[in-house]
């Protein structure tokens, strides 16, 4: 499986990185959105996106509008991991079309327990 | 980590000590799984190293931790997912059709701690089976600890807990934010009963239930204290009824009326010969 | 509700700290004096929207080389500048977002600016802006500082 981690600080990229690995996943990181959207274009849908919010160039929450109005994206799975934890600003990553939403500070548990929702089960 | 038996019987003497939890032989495992993150983090080498220590802990901050660590308990919501995907595929339709003449559901978490389970069971069925809106449900949640009965009712989580095998389409729709903390809407919270109960101790009077859940509590116990246990649940249970254990227990050995049914990493016993 | 705000402050950054550093940080009363204690470095982010102001993390340059290293999985000694700055950006964002769910109105919107990491004297200012909390933490001999700042309404 593969996975796409999208945030502008290069240490989340690695931690989150690792996290992933160590679950299994091929990773491919960026640090924005229009550049998460170059890497779509050239490596192709992944299985998982993880989405930080607030970035330069273009912020998670555009990336997510953006990819979903493209149909070959359909099945990949869009998860936000973002210091955002507003009630109202979950909802509206949720409507947008992000299939799940994790709350920084993270741990590798909740990342796993957050994969296994969306059917991406390291096991 | 490796844990000798000496430090084992160490270790267990001062956690019955202090918590009056057992750990018999046999549950090496379980303090081994609990301390090793805790020796990796305080950075001693091996268990061994960090049992030295813990008789040289004048102010008992160590020993504390490993108390801590020893019995504190690891939840989240839709723990282990698979028990929830059975009762929310076939359990509880199957309950749902040999009830509907009663229209009447009861339902014990044996073991609620500080609610995870017994909320993802009642979020799983207002979710998923509407039509139980106009039944009967009981459902009684209960645990040991006075102090999680009382976090259970107020049923208010921090940002961790609720980063915790939620779906956020869920806690979108069943939580409210209230500053910093997290809480279950009045409507779920009103559908739960909760109890202080001991499971090794005398049990109050209760009703047959259709659905007993029973996860992850077993091993505290010594073995006669688990086979009273489970043959209590057996009596509490209608004869048609459910009762989930935690992936890794059995009832094998234990009572052998149980019958394990065939799902998948999900613990789903039934009493024998129940049809 | 009345939200104490250095409850919550305190509460989100031993969070951020333990879950993203594996550290332990407690809240202290010792005052944090950067001028004898070498380069201090201040992270922060504004808040804008319907509350304006900003969040500010002064930390020792040796602690934040500390977090660096453990979130870049280095030594200390090949810790570079770039990764110090990297590190305390993320916390300071992190602590920031936490702080920013809490002190605004849920049906007003609110947004947090991109963090930004400098060397402070600790006299760093923001003019027009007051302090509103404060909590002061230790980490073994290092202190550091989370202030949340509020713009004053120029109005009143």
């Amino acid at each position: 499986m593969r996975a796409l981690v999208i945030d502008d600080s290069r240490a989340i990229r690695l931690i989150l990185g690792q996290v992933m690995k160590k679950l299994g996943f091929e990773v491919v990181d960026a640090g924005d959105g229009q550049e998460a959207l170059n890497k779509l274009k050239s490596d192709g849908p992944f299985d998982i996106a993880l989405v930080d919010w607030n970035m330069p160039v273009m912020n998670g929450y555009d990336f997510v509008v953006n990819t979903r109005k493209d149909s070959q994206y359909n099945d990949m799975r869009l998860m936000m991991v973002t210091t955002e934890t507003e009630m109202a600003q979950v909802v509206k990553a949720l409507e947008a079309g992000a299939n799940e939403y994790v709350m920084k500070p993270f741990t590798k548990e909740m990342i796993a327990e957050k994969l296994t929702l969306l059917g991406l089960s390291p096991e | 980590m490796a844990l000798n038996p000496g430090d084992f019987e160490y270790i267990s003497k001062i956690v019955r000590e202090q918590s009056a939890i057992v750990l018999e032989k046999g549950k090496e495992y379980l303090v081994e799984a609990r301390l090793t993150p805790l020796a990796t983090s305080e950075n001693f080498k091996s268990i061994a190293d960090l049992a030295q220590q813990m008789k040289r802990d004048v102010g008992g901050k160590l020993i504390a931790k490993v108390v801590e660590a020893m019995t504190t308990n690891e939840t989240s919501f839709f723990r282990d997912i698979h028990p929830f995907e059975v009762l929310k595929n076939t359990i509880i339709p199957e309950l749902i059709q040999k009830r509907e003449s009663q229209k009447k559901l009861s339902i014990w978490c044996g073991a609620s701690s500080s609610g995870q389970e017994p909320y993802t069971l009642a979020m799983l069925l207002t979710e998923n089976f509407p039509q139980l809106k106009n039944w009967k449900i009981d459902f009684i949640a209960s645990d040991i600890s006075t102090e999680m009965q009382k976090r259970c009712q107020e049923g208010v989580y921090s940002q961790l807990e609720i980063n915790r095998g939620l779906p956020a389409m869920l806690m979108v729709k069943y939580f409210q934010r209230n500053g910093a903390q997290w809480q279950i809407k009045p409507e779920l919270r009103q559908m739960i009963d909760f109890r202080i109960l001991n499971l090794s101790g005398r049990w109050p009077l209760m009703p047959k239930f259709d659905l007993v859940m029973m996860r992850n509590v077993l091993i505290y116990f010594d073995v006669p204290t688990k086979k009273e246990i489970l043959r209590k649940v057996r009596e509490n249970l209608y004869p048609d009824g459910y009762v989930f254990l935690g992936a890794a227990e059995t009832t094998l050995n234990l009572d052998d009326k149980y019958e394990r049914m065939n799902f998948k990493q999900s613990g789903c016993y039934r009493i024998k010969d129940c049809l | 509700m009345e939200i104490d705000y250095n409850t919550e402050i305190q509460r989100y950054t031993s969070d951020i700290w333990e879950q993203i550093l594996g550290l332990e940080v407690t809240p202290t009363q010792e005052s944090f004096n950067p001028a004898e204690k070498g380069i201090t470095l201040v992270g922060c982010v504004q808040i804008m929207g319907s509350w304006e102001g900003s969040v500010e993390l002064l930390c020792p340059a040796e602690l934040a080389k500390k977090a660096a290293s453990i979130m870049f999985g280095t030594n200390m000694n090949e810790t570079s500048q770039e990764d110090i700055k990297d590190a305390l950006g993320e916390l300071t964002n992190m602590t920031g977002g936490n702080i920013k769910s809490i002190i605004h109105d849920e049906d007003q919107e609110c947004y947090l600016s991109l963090p930004a990491v400098a060397e402070s004297d600790n006299q760093m200012h923001v003019p027009g802006t007051r302090e509103v909390a404060k909590a002061t933490f230790k980490h073994e001999k290092h202190l550091f500082v989370v202030r949340l700042m509020k713009k004053i309404d120029k109005k009143k």
